[in-house]
């Protein structure tokens, strides 16, 4: 390869990584031009930090701002959650694919000493960021009534909140690499069946 | 019970071993032994003991006497005091000839075991020392399965079989280790000779038994065989009744319907009850698929914001609210395929099932799981699969036949 070919490529790189991320952050939040919008989100963030219900979680879903910034503090501090809280924590965060948020989910994701729910949460949450036919869910654990596993399914039609800050294209590769450093033996069961997801997503962008 | 071993090397060493010791009738409490390297043979309370010949040599490091009366091993007391002496000692039994036995039992301890007085005839100590021959010499125990390749889900019954005959080696563990370690393995401490039952997993079959203090064991692998013909006919697809989606409003045509696929062996798990595979859980036939329709049923009244925004009457191309309460419905769940209408979501997934209906049949017969039988497993082995059929059926959004609205919705601005 000459120096001039070696430099084309890498312009065309740098172009290409530059309209993937304008086309990101060019799209509108509704929150961020609308007055409305953002006085209610401001009360439904507050509400659903409170008490994360899937009635709120919906309402949060308008809110391209405030929503991430609300689902990142709570996730932070995520304990031991009940099966409908973590149900409505990580479906209204897989619609919201927001580096804040994906900071958060996966700070929780590789802290071991997180509670596997909270662990495989992040995670299921995180693969629709990665796979948008994955979907997460709670599933009762038929060997403990009293325990929860969450787990992929597939689900048509994702229909993502657009946000303040969109994962771009290498944080998006980061956050692959970083599932599948997750994805070793010395993990939890649970958690490598969830990330079987990752061997079917190998070809897709 | 502790019992003191003093040994006599040929070459003067004099060395001293504190040890373990089992159960004694005729020695009971400890005794004191003088080894002499070239015999091979110990003399212990006036009887002579001997390996037969065929122990191993090894060497070990004993303490000197003043440093004997530590709890932890040999080895450790030695380094504690500072004062190592060493021996050449055969690894093995030493057969005494009052039927009692010594042997190293592997944590740098000597030990001697005494059959009991009074039980049993075979178990009864040689009279006068003489005996009426000699005891058995280094118990053995071999494994024999009656299937070694036996297929999946068919009983397999493993026999234990300890010589020589006379031996009073005991039976004190049965353990299966899979080859698939996510199963985890199964462990049985029992006495009884055979262990049986229905095989679903390949790995190894494992017999421990204690003889004299010595462990001794034998292994078997066990390699199943798929079973053929497994879950012929149809792969099932459940479609229930549709679900409702909370929104009362919606952005775009996605958030009008959807559907979630996701397998299920509920129906079709068996759980082995007993043996080997205790616990383990293998299936009877295909997982089914169940295909949950959820549809904005909430957006398509009077009063939600969606239903609000479109006209009376018919204007502008925009459908109306007649259209939207009414006739729309009806084309999500044709659209998701309620019935696996031609083109429709489910119709696509379960065609491309059925084409992949051999790879599906091959890993549903291969599925083994343990820890009470969540499909998790389940949905992770049929991975390549369904992830394959969920392409297909996406293709409903993008070459979909079934009728779209002649008219404009209108969604949230």
């Amino acid at each position: 390869m000459n120096v001039q070919t070696c430099i084309a490529q890498m312009l065309a790189v740098a172009t290409s990584a530059l309209l993937v991320t304008s086309n990101l952050t060019a799209q509108p939040v509704k929150e961020l031009r609308d007055t409305v919008t953002a006085s209610r989100c401001s009360l439904t963030g507050t509400e659903f930090a409170r008490k994360p219900t899937m009635s709120l979680a919906e309402e949060l879903l308008a809110c391209g701002d405030t929503g991430p910034a609300v689902l990142a503090r709570i996730w932070e501090r995520l304990a031991a959650p009940d099966s409908a809280t973590l149900l409505a924590v990580m479906q209204i965060s897989a619609q919201l694919p927001d580096t804040r948020l994906m900071s958060a989910m996966l700070l929780r994701a590789e802290d071991v000493s997180s509670s596997l729910e909270v662990r495989s949460g992040a995670v299921a949450a995180l693969a629709v960021y990665l796979d948008s036919s994955r979907w997460p869910k709670i599933a009762a654990n038929p060997s403990q009534a009293s325990v929860f596993n969450v787990r992929l399914v597939q689900k048509t039609h994702y229909s993502p909140t657009t946000v303040s800050r969109p994962i771009d294209v290498l944080q998006r590769r980061e956050l692959r690499a970083r599932l599948e450093a997750l994805n070793v033996a010395s993990s939890p069961q649970q958690l490598r069946y969830i990330l079987t997801f990752l061997k079917q997503t190998d070809s897709k962008p | 019970m502790g019992a003191t071993l003093a040994g006599r090397g040929s070459l003067g060493v004099a060395t001293s071993v504190e040890t373990h010791t089992t159960s004694s009738s005729i020695w009971d409490g400890p005794i004191t032994c003088w080894y002499d390297s070239w015999s091979n043979t110990l003399e212990c309370e006036g009887v002579t003991c001997s390996t037969g010949g065929n122990a191993l040599r090894a060497t070990l490091f004993v303490p000197s006497a003043s440093a004997l009366r530590s709890s932890a091993s040999a080895h450790e007391s030695a380094t504690l005091a500072g004062e190592v002496s060493r021996v050449d000692y055969p690894i093995g039994i030493f057969l005494c000839n009052n039927g009692c036995e010594i042997y190293a039992d592997g944590t740098g301890w000597l030990a001697h075991d005494c059959p009991d007085d009074g039980e049993g005839g075979d178990e009864d100590p040689p009279e006068g020392g003489g005996g009426s021959g000699p005891p058995p010499q280094g118990a053995q125990i071999q494994l024999v399965c009656s299937d070694t390749a036996p297929i999946r889900g068919t009983s397999v019954s493993c026999s234990a079989t300890i010589s020589p005959s006379g031996s009073t080696a005991t039976i004190t563990l049965w353990s299966f280790e899979p080859d698939n370690p996510s199963l985890g393995p199964i462990s049985k401490p029992r006495s009884d000779t055979v262990w049986e039952g229905v095989i679903v997993a390949s790995g190894r079959i494992v017999v421990d038994a204690s003889a004299g203090g010595a462990d001794i064991a034998d292994t078997v692998s066990i390699a199943v065989r798929a079973r053929q013909n497994f879950g012929s006919g149809v792969i099932p697809m459940d479609i229930p009744a549709p679900i409702t989606l909370p929104a009362t409003d919606a952005d775009t045509t996605m958030d009008l319907g959807e559907v979630v696929f996701e397998a299920t062996a509920q129906s079709v798990q068996v759980p082995v009850s007993d043996g080997p595979n205790e616990g383990y859980i293998f299936l009877s036939g295909n997982p089914k698929v169940v295909a949950q329709i959820a549809i904005a049923s909430n957006a398509f009244v009077s009063g939600a914001p969606f239903y609000q925004r479109h006209p009376l009457i018919a204007f502008g191309g925009y459908c109306t609210r007649q259209f939207v309460g009414t006739t729309l419905p009806g084309l999500i769940l044709a659209h998701e395929g309620s019935s696996l209408q031609s083109g429709s979501h489910t119709q696509r997934y379960s065609a491309s099932l059925h084409q992949q209906a051999q790879d599906y049949r091959e890993i549903s017969e291969a599925i083994v799981m343990s820890g009470g039988g969540s499909d998790d497993p389940v949905i992770a082995a049929l991975e390549a699969v369904t992830s394959q059929a969920f392409q297909a059926s996406s293709l409903a959004d993008t070459q979909s036949p079934v009728p779209l609205p002649n008219c404009t919705l209108r969604f949230r601005p």
